[in-house]
């Protein structure tokens, strides 16, 4: 492989076991100690419905799929058009399938991918207690060049709870389908293993790490696909470590409690998609108005309205930007990768507590619901902390005090000196409702200004300069992150001068940085949203020049590097 | 329930809720002069304003006699007697818009339920210095009651405004810092 | 002489210096008195109780009371009391609102509190108007008072919080009156003691809108009975009733939500569970 990348899908109906499959070969890269990426996609059943995962594997770390598949195994081919378009089969790809029941399609067939036919319900006959992916993954593991070891190492991992005898029969099942084609190409075999230790950790379970990372205490969410995993990820552990997760009646509850449980004095979250956000935004706005601090994620999926909820997009862009009535300054920030979710999700809650404010995190279905091997993520020490009112404070306590950075030192319940009532109405410093003028401004101003004033260090972004004079930088934020990089660090390989910038934090836009890095330079916005709502928020706020040009495609196919390159070049003709 | 008839020996008991009873008149009448203010109905505030500060005197009777002991606390459910009936139970028919004269008929309401428990205690009570207490706490509210008969005389029986001139949502929103 | 802590427990250690422009004979006032009459009464320290609103005449309370306060959005009070109550279980939450924060767009968290019957106290001071908004029918209006939101009445039968508080698992029901100011303190005081989900449903005149319901002064009755822990037996009362016997409707033991976190691990050990 040029780029020392292969990618292996596997589809299958309903309980064929893809995901199982894919499942296994990660740990099983992971065990040989290279890296992998797997995502995944499935119909709208909710059981049994057909399932696709794709992988792609090499010996640094990688968080995308890459454009093509060199290695496709079909368990069956029912409900596979669903996912024609995800899975890229080319006059390259290696097709294997299960012929026992199907024959092979003809949109699969006139592709002209070298295709090979395996009986599957044959071998199952041989052997007692086996099913047909676990001759799969022996197939597979042969093809990708994984030895037996590690597969079995895997499989204990996956398979742990399952009785002996059924793991003795898989096992041979492997071994069979490890053996069963004459030609293994034995894809990886001139790769380094890495010495570095890594993890195997979905976006949604470094979210939840990050959260736990960040000292989060509160989680109250209703169900929504896809972020519900945070949740299942967060409710057997936090409640470990002092905390607590509350299953909401709705949305607009949730996000209450997320408040309530944040004036209790301890950190607190919330976790949705785009139509939970929707729900919760009358309260995200009493989080600023009455300065509690609190962190919603939003996993965003395809909408508007219910949309697609199984697969991905960024088009909530606008909605965490603007979705608020009033004005309503927050934090937006959104990860770059499943590794960056971890510490950006720490980040982002160190910033809640630290500017008594709403933050918004922007994931989404790839990030959240793709797993990968990554290099361990070590903490890192922000230094965020809630301002609160000593227990000693002898002033008379005025809750919204005007201060020197615009955070005032916020009483927990419990200090006998800290006595207030939180507002969700406009109010004097002093925490008293108030409609006047004078009153409003100094409170916007407060709160617009601790947000602007505050320093957000390096974590602001991902800066990647090409080192020569560039003619050309590319902006990008959150999922296309790993595409873009590819495509530029590529094209600089091949003699252009181009940089990269990705946002992490979206609000407050650093205008002035933005600028600055982007002088002189043909600025590129990619994004995954129909309208380009990136690109138009950096025009909008002056932080681009009108020249700027915009690869804006919606989801949920994401963008393919080539796609990307080619924009790129032909922008720079 | 325990009313005083059982612990008429026992004066303090019945100081306290002498107490108890005056403090809620004070409250209340204080917080309704206020609020009457606030719907700009300063006439009818006024005479709650008056009839507070003799409530205020009336309660100071009952601290000169006790400065030296601790009034034990009466639960706050607790009624002195069977016909009692709390002196706030009156201010529901106050009303925004109400004439300086029908301020006065709500005040002496209020001042009746004092009188009551008063007339109530001095059938019921035979010990010295409670009988004492009670006596000026009568005589008091008597002469109160001759100078508000003359200021009464004076007040306007007539509505100045009509439901209608007044917008409550306006009384809602924040007036010099009010709210 | 009166000894300071005694001192520290009168109504007025729990109101603040705010007063309420509630409109001159609102029954919010006498609510608000009885409040802080129970707070006293209780010895509750003031930096232990989480007052919760929402919004409406009724919502303002927490301004009006010393302690540590949330005046929230429209219909969510009971929903940032349970964030509050699962993050701080040593608070006393007590939420206040009125019948159309409660009842119709805050309905389905009034469901969900009871469901949960975590230990708080909610109290909600009906008037069957929406005042604020200057006379609109609420879930409590009888179907034929004409307004000009609805010029021939709604038409739609009145809402029974206490059988809905019932049927969904609240273990503490009581109606009250905000012109029986002691017994009102009594039942409050009740409902504060009561470990689990205690509603207090308070019928409260606006004298501004609903000039009639000055009448309750004259129609609300008293009942004095034992509260049956017998669901069977309170839902015969509470249906049984036309509205205006005020008391315990019910009350028994039930399971309390309340959220049990150890700290037996630490995030590290979280951390290994990812490990190659």
């Amino acid at each position: 492989m040029k780029d020392r990348t292969i990618t292996v899908s596997v589809s299958g109906s309903g309980g064929s076991g893809a995901v199982t499959i894919g499942l296994v070969l990660l740990k099983s890269i992971a065990n040989v100690g290279f890296y992998g990426y797997m995502s995944r996609s499935s119909g709208p059943q909710i059981r049994g419905g057909e399932s696709s995962v794709i992988l792609s594997f090499s010996d640094h770390p990688i968080e995308r799929n890459a454009d093509g598949i060199d290695l496709h195994f079909a368990l069956d081919w029912r409900g596979f058009e669903r996912f024609s378009d995800e899975i890229a089969l080319n006059s390259d790809s290696c097709v294997i399938f299960d012929s026992s029941h199907d024959t092979l399609p003809d949109m699969v067939a006139k592709i002209g991918a070298n295709i090979i036919e395996v009986n599957l319900k044959e071998q199952v006959k041989q052997i007692k207690e086996s099913l047909p992916n676990s001759f799969a993954i022996g197939i597979l593991a042969a093809q990708i060049g994984l030895p037996l070891e590690s597969v079995f190492k895997a499989l204990q991992q996956t398979l742990h709870q399952k009785d002996e005898a059924f793991i003795k029969d898989t096992i041979r099942a492997i071994e069979a389908g490890y053996t069963l084609l004459e030609e293994s190409p034995s894809l990886i075999s001139d790769w380094q293993p890495s010495s570095q230790s890594r993890w195997n950790i979905s976006g949604n379970e470094a979210c939840g790490l990050g959260a736990l990372r960040g000292g989060i205490r509160l989680v109250a969410a209703y169900p929504i696909t896809p972020a519900s995993d945070i949740v299942e990820y967060l409710a057997p552990r936090l409640e470990k470590v002092g905390g607590t997760v509350l299953i909401a009646e709705d949305e607009l509850a949730a996000m209450n409690m997320v408040i309530g449980g944040s004036f209790g004095g301890k950190a607190s979250m919330t976790a949705t998609s785009g139509p939970g956000v929707s729900l919760m935004t009358e309260a995200m706005g009493l989080a600023v108005a009455s300065e509690t601090p609190a962190l919603v994620v939003n996993v965003m999926r395809g909408g508007p309205s219910t949309g697609i909820p199984t697969k991905s997009e960024q088009s909530d862009l606008n909605q965490a930007l603007f979705g608020m009535h009033g004005e309503a300054p927050h934090i937006v920030v959104a990860p770059l990768s499943i590794a960056d979710t971890v510490s950006a999700t720490q980040w982002a809650v160190g910033l809640a507590e630290a500017m008594q404010t709403l933050v918004i995190l922007l994931s989404n279905q790839r990030l959240g619901q793709s797993r990968a091997i990554v290099d361990a993520v070590p903490a890192k020490t922000y230094e965020l902390q809630r301002k609160v009112l000593a227990e000693e404070s002898a002033e008379p306590y005025e809750r919204y005090a005007v201060t020197e950075d615009s955070i005032s030192p916020m009483a927990i319940p419990g200090n006998k000196q800290g006595l207030y009532t939180a507002e969700g109405l406009e109010h004097t410093d002093a925490g008293k409702p108030s409609s006047m003028a004078s009153d409003h401004l100094q409170q916007l101003r407060k709160r617009e200004s601790k947000v602007a004033q505050f320093d957000y260090k390096d974590e602001w972004a991902e800066i990647l300069t090409s080192g020569k004079r560039s003619r050309a930088i590319v902006l990008t934020w959150g999922s296309t992150f790993g595409s873009v990089k590819e495509s530029v660090m590529e094209l600089n390989r091949e003699g252009m001068a181009i940089d990269l910038l990705a946002l992490r934090l979206l609000m407050p836009l650093r205008v002035d940085a933005i600028k600055e890095l982007c002088e002189d330079k043909q600025v590129i916005v990619v994004e995954q949203s129909y309208s380009g709502q990136f690109y138009h928020y950096c025009l909008g706020q002056g932080a681009i020049g009108a020249s700027s040009l915009s690869l804006a495609e919606a989801g949920p196919l994401m963008l393919k590097k080539s796609d990307i390159k080619h924009f790129i070049k032909e922008a720079l003709l | 329930m325990s009313h005083p008839k059982e612990n008429h020996l026992d004066p303090l008991r019945v100081l306290a809720m002498i107490h108890t009873m005056l403090e809620e008149s004070i409250y209340h009448t204080e917080t309704f002069a206020h609020t009457l203010n606030v719907h700009h109905n300063d006439k009818a505030a006024k005479v709650f304003h008056l009839i507070c500060e003799q409530f205020k005197a009336e309660q100071g009777i009952v601290l000169n006699c006790t400065l030296k002991v601790d009034l034990p606390t009466i639960p706050p459910w607790e009624e002195p007697y069977a016909e009692y009936i709390h002196p706030s139970s009156v201010l529901m028919h106050t009303n925004y818009l109400m004439t300086e004269s029908e301020a006065w008929g709500l005040m002496y309401e209020m001042i009746e339920i004092h009188k009551r428990f008063y007339t109530f205690l001095c059938k019921e009570n035979s010990e010295d210095t409670l009988f004492s207490v009670v006596d000026q706490l009568v005589n008091y509210c008597n002469d109160c009651g001759e100078k508000n008969k003359r200021l009464e005389a004076k007040a306007e029986t007539k509505r100045s405004k009509s439901s209608e001139d007044l917008d409550i949502i306006s009384l809602h929103s924040n007036e010099g810092g009010l709210w | 002489m009166r000894d300071m802590i005694q001192e520290a427990f009168t109504a007025k250690d729990y109101l603040s210096d705010i007063r309420p422009i509630w409109c001159p004979g609102c029954g919010h006032f006498f609510i608000l008195r009885a409040l802080a009459q129970a707070f006293a009464w209780l010895k509750l320290p003031n930096e232990q109780i989480g007052l919760i609103s929402g919004i409406g005449c009724s919502s303002r309370i927490p301004a009006y009371i010393n302690a540590y306060g949330f005046h929230g959005v429209h219909g969510r009070a009971l929903a940032l009391a349970t964030g509050l109550k699962a993050a701080r279980p040593d608070m006393h939450v007590v939420v206040a609102g009125g019948d159309g924060d409660g009842y119709s767009i805050g309905g389905n968290h009034f469901i969900h509190a009871c469901r949960r019957n975590m230990d708080m106290t909610y109290i909600v001071m009906d008037n069957e108007v929406y005042g604020m908004t200057k006379g609109q029918p609420s879930p409590t209006t009888e179907p034929d008072w004409e307004s000009k939101f609805a010029p021939h009445g709604t038409g739609i039968r009145t809402f029974n919080p206490l059988g809905v508080a019932l049927a969904s698992g609240a273990s503490f029901i009581a109606r009250g009156f905000a012109g029986d100011p002691n017994g009102l303190t009594k039942l409050i005081i009740e409902a504060i003691e009561h470990k689990g989900f205690s509603l207090v449903e308070i019928k409260s005149p606006c004298v501004t809108f609903r000039p009639d319901e000055k009448e309750w002064s004259k129609t609300m009755r008293k009942m004095n009975m034992v509260p049956t822990d017998d669901v069977l037996e309170a839902a015969g009362k509470i249906h049984g009733s036309d509205g205006l016997d005020t008391g315990i409707f019910y009350q028994a033991t039930l399971p309390v939500f309340e959220p049990h976190s150890t700290k037996e691990k630490t995030v590290a050990d979280f951390e290994k569970e990812f490990e190659v």
